[in-house]
């Protein structure tokens, strides 16, 4: 009795399963069905913005259905590498301008938009120049950034400054001074969430780097061009400012072992001065903090460190845009997603995305546009600074967290900058691609 | 139990000691879990900035984004599908497996007794492309199937190891007795062995089913469409790097859990009544 | 009548089915993976054969080094750790020492019904610099740059985790060894009883020779699952601070998937198994010896 009970239910699945797995196809009436696979975090304020573009995309063409698949975090790649692998992807996905997302681009699996006849001059007059800046290693360009992420930003507590008689520092040297008044009071000076090791670099490291040496130096020491490597002073020396920052006390003491979240919390909760995170914070904040809050929260950069190459400078990176799948290059599909790009990255998807914590590198008109608080600070921030690079857009990821974690040690007080950089530089001699 | 076990002279000591030790573990154990209930009805920015205290507004709109966003009622019954099956499966062919491995006399059973042990060394991460790759060719990417077989290739060493540690206890007298009877081995397995051994199902089945229910890799990997997830691919979706909503996360993670609770306080029962059934029968 | 053939298919009949699935979904990738294991083959380009390279490099890269030592902790506080406090939980509830055995057994199982990735989250809630425990002792002690300093720690940072793992998962044995508790019949510990034997002589003469075999294979399921460890070391420390609290498969997981260096990660898997298999059987070995000096 048993067993004919497994059998039964064995093969009832096995008959279920082969229905069940729905590979749709396109119905011949007319519309097109894109597939698609994308990463996000459904809890993010800012996937909102997404469903509402989505919203308005299929409103407006109701002609193309869009099938997308979401994917959170490691996970995301996790899966696509499979997918990846077994050369079978969506017409549609998530890709990203540099190195994380090599599987699908060096594997010849994305189309270059260079060479379809999508990108009109016309198309072109839309967006700041920095979303068609090169992304292959030969220029190709494999998706239209919708997004500029402002990867530094020093927010200040106006209220616990005022409560001091404190205003913002004008240089390193100033801020460390601020030190003894602020922790006498009873408060941390800056939260920083360091526990997931690559904050310190892209939050921080990298702005240090584009003030110690700036982008050409920068550039030419990825590529190992005009004789600069990463054991340059210049290097070292945004190194020692941070062992500086530890040593004087400057961070809270969970900086190694909160997350930036909580460091987030520890900022909101007013019991630190500064805080160190992304620009893009400020969606979060509109919607967390109440507004008496927000109003004295400022947004400002790393102060002036002596003989900086640059200054009042922050970072940025062109955020995660929609690549199209070679697969389909040609064929109604590929129309169907381009149109699906132009709309979701062009002004109608922009004006929506701004709403929600977003800046878009397509120029729109920010004065008509109804946005929180904090979010107006950072479309203000984002005008009144110049940008550089953030190290792990350019360099190799498995270097960078190689780096990271000796920045984690050195911070703890087990290395020192020079060996640090010099191990780091060792390792991008011996394996990065940049310096092929 | 006769009283006559219990009133044997325990030392105050011993008792003294286990109490402290069973208290402690208790309060360790639910803290956390009643914190994160009760947290899971604060909005995201009560959480942020008065992460200790009770709600002060409570909402039931993390709950109800988790439905919306994550379609956490599809995950759920998915969840119980994937389990269930997965562990039915284990049970049988383990005990089955089990029994072939300690009652029989042929030399061979080693070797397949020493390659089952291998299998509790290969961690899913290992294997996890290769099987991506060979159920996209088979066409099981995203069926039920092409989840329950591995979650079943995965539950056996395990299962395997423990039914023949049982199974092996268990006397050559009964089965030689119906043999002589005229019982075939088919027979025996279903009338006798499976009979006898309730206290190993019950572990195994209790064992298996938790494993399936709270893997992730696996389901996330070998599926793509929002009607075959289950729960932990779900919960997950909700916990990424750069996320913040502690309060939806909390939900989520309530809503994952309780169910596994639940069940355990069922087959808590069975257990019971398996280690009853199985002592009896000497 | 059971003829030798019919013996001998019963035996096949019974065996094959498990044992099919079990080599097509586990066995076949991971020969795969031994050949890969051979190669050098990163960002999905393959390089060619590299023969032992991977291994030795393996060896001596002290993340790596850093990884199998926590391994061999985590084993150690298996087997030494989590087993005997599994018995002592099983026989105290077995024997019913306190009220409301019934209570305290799903205390002590509940954890382990709850998913690594749970358990890691709540426990960093609680621990972290803004967490309820720290918040908790800040006040009390009246110093606000209180945080739990072991976690910074280079040689313990460890020990967390292993808290957290004994606590998940004594209960994993502490049922297997009641439910082979319940296997020795009533009536030889009322004989033992009836005799003036004391609990200890009962511990040693019954129940320990009784629990030999399940003992052994809970050790290995216990060497086996410590060298796998995965899941909670990955949501918990995702092996930081710095390297501190690396393992062997988190050291695979970020070799394969996220610096796609296929090759070398599948060496990593590979050496995993080996060292199981080793460590399985000196353990084997070790145990017979000391079985045979008790029996």
């Amino acid at each position: 009795m048993k067993k004919i009970l497994t059998l039964v239910m064995v093969s009832l699945i096995a008959v279920t399963s082969i229905f069940a797995s729905g590979a749709k196809e396109s119905e011949g009436d007319g519309t097109i069905t894109l597939t698609g696979y994308m990463q996000i975090d459904p809890a993010n304020p800012a996937y909102e913005g997404h469903n509402a573009v989505i919203e308005a995309f299929q409103e407006k063409h109701p002609e193309i259905l869009l099938d997308i698949e979401y994917a959170t975090g490691e996970a995301f790649h996790q899966k696509f590498q499979a997918m990846a692998a077994s050369r079978k992807i969506p017409n549609i996905f998530t890709c990203y301008g540099g190195a994380r997302t090599a599987y699908i681009q060096d594997t010849g699996l994305v189309l270059d938009l260079n060479d379809t006849d999508y990108l009109t001059a016309d198309f072109r007059s839309n967006f700041k120049s920095v979303a068609f800046k090169a992304q292959g290693a030969n220029g190709e360009l494999w998706m239209i950034p919708p997004t500029l992420a402002v990867c530094h930003t020093i927010y200040s507590n106006d209220a616990i400054l005022d409560e001091l008689g404190l205003e913002y520092p004008e240089t390193f040297e100033e801020m460390i001074s601020q030190v003894p008044a602020i922790r006498a009071a009873g408060y941390y000076p800056i939260s920083m969430g360091n526990k997931d090791q690559w904050v310190v670099n892209s939050w921080l490291l990298s702005l240090l780097v584009d003030r110690t040496g700036g982008p050409e130096w920068f550039m030419d020491a990825a590529n190992g061009k005009n004789g600069a490597t990463f054991n340059d002073p210049q290097f070292v020396k945004s190194l020692e400012i941070i062992q500086t920052m530890c040593e004087e006390d400057l961070f809270s003491p969970g900086v190694n072992q909160m997350g930036n979240g909580e460091a987030d919390q520890e900022f909101y909760q007013g019991k630190s001065a500064y805080l160190v995170d992304a620009g893009w914070r400020t969606g979060g904040m509109d919607s967390q903090l109440p507004k008496e809050q927000c109003e004295q929260i400022e947004m400002h950069v790393f102060p002036a460190i002596n003989n900086e190459v640059r200054s009042n400078t922050a970072t940025s990176v062109t955020g995660e845009g929609f690549g199209i799948a070679k697969a389909i290059e040609g064929t109604p599909e590929a129309d169907a997603a381009w149109t699906f790009i132009s709309f979701y990255t062009g002004v109608e998807g922009s004006t929506i995305f701004a709403q929600y914590g977003d800046i878009p590198t397509c120029n729109i008109d920010f004065s008509n546009i109804e946005m929180g608080i904090m979010q107006k600070k950072y479309a203000q921030f984002q005008e009144n600074h110049e940008m550089g690079y953030v190290f792990d857009s350019v360099m190799n990821g498995e270097g960078v967290s190689l780096l990271n974690a000796n920045i984690q040690a050195m911070m703890m007080g087990n290395g020192e900058p020079k060996e640090v950089a010099a191990q780091y530089e060792k390792w991008v001699a011996k394996n990065d691609t940049n310096r092929e | 139990m006769k009283n006559n076990l219990r009133e044997r002279k325990i030392s105050i000591h011993t008792i003294a000691f286990s109490y402290t030790f069973l208290i402690l573990f208790t309060l360790v154990t639910l803290f956390p879990i009643i914190w994160m209930s009760y947290s899971s009805f604060k909005s995201m920015g009560e959480i942020m900035l008065h992460p200790i205290g009770l709600p002060k507004d409570f909402t039931l709109d993390n709950y109800k984004k988790c439905i919306e966003y994550g379609n956490m009622d599809y995950a759920f019954l998915n969840s119980i599908i994937y389990s269930a099956i997965s562990t039915l499966l284990i049970v049988l062919l383990s005990l089955q497996a089990g029994f072939a491995l300690t009652k029989f006399p042929y030399k061979s059973r080693k070797v397949y007794g020493a390659l089952f042990t291998t299998g509790l060394l290969i961690t899913v991460n290992s294997v996890i492309t290769p099987l991506f790759i060979m159920e996209t060719n088979t066409g099981l990417y995203n069926t039920y199937l092409g989840v329950i077989l591995p979650y079943v290739a995965f539950g056996l060493p395990m299962a395997v190891l423990i039914a023949s540690s049982y199974i092996r206890g268990i006397p050559n007298a009964l089965i030689e007795a119906a043999i002589i009877d005229g019982a075939t081995y088919q027979q025996i397995f279903w009338k006798i062995i499976l009979i006898v051994s309730t206290p190993v199902i019950a572990t195994i089945s209790v064992l298996s089913f938790l494993g399936s229910w709270n893997e992730f890799l696996m389901v996330f990997t070998l599926t793509s469409g929002d009607d075959m997830r289950s729960l932990p691919v779900t919960i997950n979706s909700f916990a990424g790097r750069l996320n913040q909503d502690y309060g939806l996360q909390f939900a989520a993670l309530v809503i994952g859990t309780i169910p596994m609770f639940i069940f355990y306080l069922i087959a808590h029962n069975a257990l019971i009544q398996g280690f009853g059934e199985g002592a009896l029968k000497e | 009548m059971i003829t030798d053939r019919n013996k001998k298919l019963s035996y096949l009949s019974l065996l094959l089915p498990a044992f099919l699935i079990y080599i097509t979904i586990i066995i076949f990738p991971v020969i795969v993976s031994f050949g890969l294991s051979f190669t050098d083959w990163r960002h999905f380009r393959l390089k060619g054969f590299v023969g032992i390279q991977n291994y030795i490099e393996i060896f001596q890269d002290p993340i790596f080094q850093i990884a199998l030592k926590n391994n061999i902790k985590i084993m150690l506080l298996s087997v030494f750790g989590q087993i005997p406090l599994g018995i002592i939980l099983a026989y105290l509830l077995f024997r019913k020492w306190v009220r409301g055995s019934q209570f305290f057994e799903m205390m002590i199982f509940l954890p382990i019904t709850i998913s690594s990735i749970v358990v890691a989250l709540l426990w960093n809630r609680v621990f972290s610099p803004v967490g309820i425990y720290t918040a908790f002792i800040r006040t009390v002690t009246d110093n606000p740059d209180y945080v739990v300093k072991i976690f910074e720690s280079e040689q313990h940072a460890i020990v967390p985790v292993l808290f957290v793992l004994l606590w998940q998962h004594t209960s994993l044995y502490m049922i297997i060894f009641i439910a082979n508790l319940q296997r020795i019949p009533k009536s030889v510990f009322e004989a033992a009883t009836i005799d003036g034997a004391s609990e200890s002589m009962i511990i040693r003469k019954i129940v320990l020779p009784a629990l030999t075999g399940v003992i052994y294979t809970c050790s290995v399921l216990a060497i086996a699952g410590s060298l796998k460890s995965f899941d909670l070391v990955f949501a918990m420390t995702g092996g930081g601070p710095v390297h501190y609290t690396y393992v062997m498969a988190l050291y695979l997981y970020q070799q394969t998937f996220t610096f796609n260096n296929y090759g070398y990660g599948s060496a990593v898997s590979i050496i995993i198994v080996i060292l199981s298999v080793g460590l399985i059987t000196l353990f084997q070995r070790f145990f017979e010896k000391v079985s045979k000096k008790y029996n």
